[in-house]
């Protein structure tokens, strides 16, 4: 597949907590439009602090981080605009219907008769018509975070961030999940992201892959290149092979 | 443009909480029952008598001679005779007889003026001054030193009182009793109305930061195009409205339980100007209102800056309430060391009462009794100052990553990598 234009450029990106730990080590990667590409790598790895660097909440200690063209450090409001942001875990207000959470995260950047549309179809994407009334304290961990992910797919993002979308899940509802990114990225040609544990899903979900080993890229692919490179039957046989080829 | 949906989900949040509607349940049960303890405390007050007597006798006839001696037997020998007012500072009170004295007392018109000397305007200090316990021994002396003087005469001495108008003197000044009395009970009324709002509002502003973070929401709220600014002041203007519920509830409250203390045993009323009592308002009290009310404003937005700030450097509900308890004693703190030791008019009272708050509507009233407000003002404006720097100071934090990752106090020995 070639992409005519990169959505998403990091560069050089470098993060060093204040406890001195280095989150992050001279990351580069770039992904295009209409794709999805995956971080994966074991706890540790680098791949939350990256996901947060890119969408505004955390700043880069060294490196740079470009969507759409706009400098997520230099301009983090401009850079909001174009993210859609899934945080690992992500829940929602306990005390909300779901209908009010939908309304609520959707009226910062809506209003009028385009947010009554946007809400509609929120609630057509999780599915949660019968329950949109209650309480999110009687959701489910699962109906919680498709609550989170339709809020986030109507705000018709230039680039989606998903720090492991399914994490969590029963297999009903990871399924349901990767339909909605795959159905989402064909319709909006969007760039996303996604990070994961789950290198079954990776593999069937994702264009391209990069492998996290201690805040570090150890290698970057296409699923079908990777394993031919290194030889192995899945994901997680290149995993092991990258993680150990940088051991030794 | 997004500041009301995000204020209403403020709202919604503190309404919702079961913490702030116990506190709604908890709050009359508390005062109300604090009213009959109260009543004990004044009825304690009023018995204290202490400190030296002067009587200055301008009158100096046969009945002013024999009421000093029968004062001072009433008085297990703590009167002497003093030369002058200016003898304060020997004294805890001086009684002074006027002239004309006996020629009143037989017409059963008789008055006295006292002088007092008090270190500091606290409610308790005006509670115990000497005049006020000892109306009664005056009362009696008079009387004994009416039969002694008529003696063979028919006199009515049964009802014999005098009427004792009270001065006080402080910080050189001479001041009506019934004016401090009335500006001290209202300026310590007013700060601990503030102390109670400061601490809803710390702690509603904390809780609604924290729980946040616990529903896993506040990523997801953080990284939309809005302003952090906004969800700042909207965490902050929602606790000050809940704050204001509460404190609706809570003067509801109050009044009931000053109600109660009110109620003496027998249904035997104070003495008009008699301790506890905050005596016939003679002057106006708008201005001090209208200052009261923007003092609870802004102390509230004080603590409500502080409970966002707290919220916003924890992970959880449990460490929010554990770092608030504190500043909620602190609060609550002042406001006592107010009520019991009162406030002065000088410059490390004004900074503290204008970086706590509390202390302000008593620091306001004591400048209306002195007619001296450089103190207050120079308060009032090191809150506003406060105030400012602590919203900046949030607003910076909402804007940096420790609200992400919290605040590490401890530095761990963390393993080499982390995601």
């Amino acid at each position: 597949m070639v992409y005519i234009s990169q959505s998403v450029e990091v560069r050089g990106l470098r993060k060093v907590f204040r406890s001195g730990v280095v989150a992050v080590d001279n990351l580069s990667f770039n992904v295009g439009r209409g794709e999805i590409y995956g971080l994966i790598g074991p706890n540790g790895s680098g791949k939350t602090t990256t996901l947060r660097i890119i969408a505004t909440l955390l700043k880069p200690t060294a490196g740079s981080v470009f969507v759409e063209g706009v400098d997520v450090v230099k301009q983090p409001l401009e850079a909001r605009r174009l993210i859609g942001y899934l945080p690992e875990e992500a829940g929602a207000y306990r005390d909300l219907t779901g209908y009010d959470f939908i309304k609520l995260m959707l009226s910062i950047r809506f209003h009028g008769p385009e947010l009554e549309a946007r809400i509609d179809e929120a609630i057509s994407i999780s599915g949660l018509e019968e329950f949109i009334e209650k309480p999110i304290k009687t959701y489910s961990k699962g109906m919680k975070r498709i609550l989170a992910l339709s809020v986030v797919l109507a705000q018709h993002p230039r680039v989606l961030v998903l720090d492991e979308p399914t994490s969590g899940l029963d297999v009903e509802k990871s399924i349901f999940v990767r339909d909605l990114i795959k159905k989402y990225r064909s319709r909006e040609e969007v760039a996303v992201i996604v990070s994961s544990h789950n290198m079954l899903e990776v593999e069937t979900l994702c264009d391209r892959v990069g492998v996290l080993w201690k805040g570090r890229l150890v290698a970057e692919g296409e699923p079908g290149y990777l394993k031919k490179t290194f030889s192995a039957s899945n994901l997680e046989e290149v995993f092991l092979k990258a993680v150990g080829s940088h051991v030794l | 443009m997004s500041f009301k949906p995000l204020f209403e989900r403020e709202i919604k949040a503190v309404l919702k909480n079961p913490g702030f509607l116990i506190t709604l349940i908890l709050i009359p049960l508390f005062y109300i029952s604090l009213g009959s303890v109260m009543n004990i405390g004044v009825r304690s007050a009023v018995s204290q008598v202490s400190g030296y007597i002067g009587v200055v006798d301008r009158d100096d006839t046969p009945l002013s001679h024999l009421f000093v001696y029968y004062l001072n037997l009433t008085l297990d020998g703590r009167v002497s005779y003093a030369n002058g007012t200016g003898e304060l500072g020997s004294y805890s009170t001086i009684v002074v007889i006027p002239r004309g004295f006996q020629e009143m007392a037989l017409n059963n018109s008789a008055n006295l003026s006292t002088l007092t000397r008090i270190n500091s305007l606290s409610l308790v200090s005006l509670g115990a001054i000497p005049p006020l316990a000892l109306q009664g021994s005056f009362n009696d002396a008079l009387r004994y030193a009416l039969a002694s003087f008529t003696l063979g005469k028919k006199i009515e001495i049964g009802n014999a009182s005098l009427n004792t108008s009270i001065q006080l003197v402080y910080q050189g000044r001479v001041l009506d009793y019934t004016s401090v009395n009335t500006f001290v009970g209202y300026g310590i009324l007013s700060t601990f109305i503030i102390g109670i709002m400061m601490s809803f509002t710390a702690g509603f502003a904390t809780s609604a930061s924290a729980m946040e973070k616990a529903e896993k929401a506040f990523e997801l709220l953080l990284s939309q195009p809005v302003g952090r600014s906004r969800i700042v002041l909207a965490k902050i203007a929602a606790s000050v409205v809940a704050a204001f519920i509460v404190g609706l509830v809570f003067f509801a409250s109050l009044f009931v339980s000053v109600m109660h203390a009110a109620g003496f045993p027998g249904g035997q009323a104070l003495p008009s100007g008699g301790a506890g009592g905050l005596g016939r308002p003679q002057v106006d009290l708008g201005g001090a209102v209208a200052f009261t009310a923007v003092t609870v404003f802004l102390g509230s937005l004080i603590s409500g800056s502080i409970g966002v700030l707290i919220g916003g450097v924890v992970s959880d509900e449990r460490t929010a309430g554990i770092l608030v308890t504190p500043i909620v004693m602190i609060l609550f703190g002042f406001t006592i060391i107010a009520e019991f030791i009162g406030v002065s008019l000088d410059a490390p009272t004004a900074v503290l009462s204008g970086l706590t708050v509390t202390p302000l509507p008593l620091l306001l009233s004591v400048s209306n009794i002195v007619g001296d407000y450089s103190f207050f003002y120079l308060a009032l404006s090191l809150s506003i100052v406060e105030l400012a720097i602590l919203i900046g100071v949030a607003i910076k934090l909402y804007n940096s990553e420790i609200v992400i990752t919290g605040l590490h106090l401890r530095k761990k020995s963390p393993p080499a990598y982390s995601s």
